[in-house]
């Protein structure tokens, strides 16, 4: 008996005890495998990979891009085309310092009650007065400062947002996964005094007008998804969603060989080569968003000089780390904003794996003979450790010594917001499909997530002129001239545009894909 | 001397063949691991990813294309440091302190083994979390760590001997003659006591060997890519689902062979010291 045999069975006894519970209809029900579930389902909470799937699924939002289908026939969003969601119409002034949203008549929760512009009001009200991600949005983003002044219920049916200033945002925002509209007669039915805003209730329930509802969490085992009876595109056609959390990928592998589960979220590389040479898994692959990057804290030498990080670039063996860990599934990261993003350019990245240009930079810089530093990946992420290792190996060809650092998500999280870690892995997406956006969040040295520093005043004039002029020439220069600039000046080494893969039984059809990089459940079908 | 030497003849077996056997390919690999590691143990390969066993690579690769031979070779070094320093310091340390708790017994032997009680008390694994965590995931903090776990491992045995000796008719005669308590302890308790405490040296090896490789499985001993045994195999575990069994395999098995080689040279000793032990074999 092969130890490939007694491994694969014990994991998949493992597995199948956890997915023992009896589905009611396996055609309309849905078992997923996923790595966590979601720290809270309240969408003022800090958003996470976990949280952007349920908000996707269980928050309607007023304003959606049009579908379209990639040319893998993946049905993708069509950044160029807005589309009523919810708000059946919506009207922008000339001067993009107005939204108008007509509200769809009969839309309705699952708990039946119907959405009108009270809702929206009370939505708004709430997120402003927790200052957290709504509020965030609206003043950070669309430069809103007085509440009363911007947002003004017309009529039962209509609401209006007036921005002190003109912003090409103004409605690409409110496709935006976080901006959801809640059933404020539900919710309101659970303030209390001391949570006048449901707060607590909201982390562990549902209440909007999205196609499913949540009808039992529990935190670190499962999340189960009901399908809203009158949601207004009609009901989901998988009525049921079961996500259960299985940390371990390889144990969510098996799951998904065995057939215990229907869906396999955030599989490695590896393994989801593996899963496609099985006929009964289909594997869908989509270039999305993120951009995988080892962020330098450019405040501190060494990193605060450019030759240094320049250096460092020149040192990543990119299509070793492409090929060997990656599969050739992933791309090079050329640019800060991903290359499906409207305004993205690759022409001004000049980082090949190229060692003498590095040593030449590194003895210009005062280093010729390199210098130690710490490197941080997180412990829950093992292509991190794959990659930090090859990272290893390929800086000490310039003498640059890293020590690696494993550290569970908090510890490296709270390390690098103080600065305390030279360098470390950084995986993440904007959502909003716009280079200025993007650039705003982690270029803009007034950002707050801009972690590793970078401080350019060219680039934040040019980011503040992105986020308010509306001419669109403008802003595409304007964000050119930024990937230019942030390309010289190397904030971070540049690794790999990811992308999304999804591992589903080929039985699981309907795949789509949204910037939020989280599963829409509506689109999903059994065959 | 000769008595010594032809007990050792006479209890001489294939066990402590294979113990001795294994003892000296260890020593073997931690001396010339530079000259017999066909290849760099820390460098990454990424081309090189997960190659099965070969004539290149005779243990294969593993996700980083670390040549999994060479590996376990270095390996050697970092697991037998770690374990051989940490049982050293705890006999070092915890002999004398055994000695003057068994010895003197007031109110001080009594709250050291109160502490003792209490170092004992937690899971070996949990605590030796909690230590590494706090004191940082380094080499000599794991050995700091397996040392203090130890400690009253050693201290409780030379203690339970000194118990039984200190009432000693002999002992009686060295104290009506005059000899000083530190006289007493040192040359007529210790000699007499170390019997058990040396045979638990070569057991406590195996079982240090044991909770490195432990801890570094958990991700709680050495880092990447310090070539050590727990974590190859910790790291191989994941790749098991995809039928790549040699990144755990080896290194388990250098596990296995560790810790088989110190127990049966414990079995070894303790026969030795016995004048009534039958041969092991």
């Amino acid at each position: 008996m092969s130890a490939r045999f007694l491994g694969s069975l014990a994991v998949i006894m493992a597995a199948n005890s956890a997915f023992s519970a009896p589905a009611p209809d396996p055609k309309t029900t849905l078992l997923v495998a996923g790595p966590r579930t979601p720290e809270s389902l309240d969408q003022e909470y800090p958003p996470t990979e976990a949280s952007h799937e349920a908000r996707r699924n269980i928050y309607e939002r007023l304003l959606n891009y049009a579908p379209k289908k990639n040319e893998e026939n993946i049905v993708v969003e069509d950044f160029g085309q807005i589309v009523g969601g919810i708000a059946e119409k919506f009207e922008v002034s000339l001067d993009k310092t107005t939204i108008t949203f007509h509200l769809r008549k009969g839309v309705r929760s699952y708990v039946g009650n119907e959405l009108t512009a009270d809702d929206l009001m009370w939505t708004f009200t709430r997120g402003w007065i927790l200052k957290a991600t709504f509020h965030w949005y609206m003043s950070q983003v669309l430069k809103i400062q007085d509440f009363d002044k911007s947002f003004k219920k017309i009529d039962g049916m209509t609401v209006q947002v007036t921005l002190p200033q003109p912003s090409p945002l103004v409605d690409r925002i409110w496709v935006n996964n976080d901006l959801g509209i809640l059933d404020s007669t539900e919710v309101k039915k659970h303030t209390t005094n001391e949570d006048p805003w449901a707060s607590k209730w909201l982390a562990n329930h549902s209440a909007s007008f999205a196609p499913y509802q949540v009808t039992k969490i529990v935190p670190g085992q499962e999340v189960n998804y009901e399908a809203n009876p009158n949601y207004w595109r009609g009901p989901a056609k998988l009525s049921r969603i079961i996500f259960r959390e299985v940390p371990t990928s390889s144990n969510r592998v098996a799951a998904l060989q065995t057939g215990s589960v229907d869906v396999a979220e955030w599989l490695l590389p590896r393994e989801l080569n593996l899963l496609s040479r099985s006929p009964s898994v289909k594997i869908w692959k989509v270039f999305g968003n993120y951009v995988h990057r080892v962020e330098m804290f450019n405040g501190k030498p060494p990193f605060d000089d450019v030759r240094i990080r320049q250096a460092m670039n020149y040192l990543v063996p990119r299509d070793e780390i492409r090929k060997a860990i990656y599969f050739d599934t992933a791309r090079d990261t050329k640019s800060p904003i991903a290359e499906i993003y409207p305004g993205f350019t690759d022409q001004y990245f000049p980082y090949g794996n190229d060692v003498n240009k590095a040593v030449a930079l590194l003895k210009e810089a005062g280093l010729p003979q390199g210098f130690k530093t710490q490197l941080g990946y997180r412990s829950s992420e093992p292509i991190e450790e794959e990659i930090a290792l090859i990272l290893k190996t390929a800086f000490a060809r310039a003498g640059v010594d890293v020590e690696l650092q494993k550290l569970p998500a908090s510890t490296l999280v709270d390390r690098y917001t103080k600065g305390e870690i030279p360098m470390y892995f950084f995986r993440d997406m904007a959502i909003v499909p716009d280079a200025a956006y993007v650039a705003n969040l982690w270029l803009n040295s007034k950002s707050l997530i801009n972690y590793s520093h970078f401080k350019n005043e060219d680039v934040d004039q040019l980011i503040n002129l992105g986020l308010t002029t509306t001419d669109e020439s403008k802003r595409i220069d304007g964000m050119r001239r930024v990937q230019e600039i942030v390309m010289q000046s190397a904030p971070w080494v540049f690794l790999m545009n990811p992308g999304y893969q999804l591992a589903t039984r080929a039985n699981v059809k309907g795949y789509s894909w949204y910037t939020p990089n989280g599963n829409n459940w509506f689109d999903f079908y059994k065959e | 001397m000769k008595a010594f030497f032809e007990n050792v003849r006479r209890h001489f077996g294939l066990a402590a063949g294979i113990g001795f056997s294994l003892l000296a390919i260890q020593i073997i690999a931690i001396a010339l691991a530079p000259y017999i590691a066909p290849y760099s143990p820390i460098d990454a390969d990424p081309l090189s990813s997960l190659q099965p066993p070969s004539v290149a690579h005779w243990f294969g690769t593993d996700v980083s294309g670390m040549d999994i031979l060479s590996r376990v070779i270095y390996a050697t070094r970092i697991n037998l440091l770690i374990s051989v320093s940490s049982v050293i310091a705890a006999f070092i340390v915890g002999v004398p302190v055994g000695l003057l708790i068994g010895y003197y017994r007031n109110i001080f032997s009594n709250l050291i083994m109160r502490v003792f009680d209490f170092i004992q008390s937690f899971p070996v694994f949990v605590l030796g979390m909690a230590l590494v965590s706090v004191l940082g995931q380094e080499v000599w903090n794991v050995a700091i760590v397996l040392g203090v776990l130890f400690i009253p491992m050693f201290a409780r045995l030379i203690r339970a001997e000194v118990l039984s000796l200190r009432e000693r008719p002999f002992i009686s005669a060295a104290r009506c003659s005059g000899a000083s308590d530190l006289s007493i302890m040192f040359r007529h308790i210790l000699p007499n006591a170390l019997t058990p405490v040396i045979v638990q040296v070569s057991i406590s090896i195996g079982m240090a060997i044991l909770l490195t490789a432990g801890l570094s499985f958990i991700g709680a001993g050495v880092r990447m890519p310090t070539p050590e045994w727990g974590l190859m195999v910790g790291n191989g575990a994941q790749q098991m689902i995809l039928g790549v069994w040699w990144v755990a395999l080896f290194p388990g098995l250098a596990i296995v062979f560790s810790v088989l080689c110190f127990a049966l040279l414990g079995d070894f000793a303790q026969a030795v010291t016995d004048p009534n032990a039958e041969t092991i074999s």
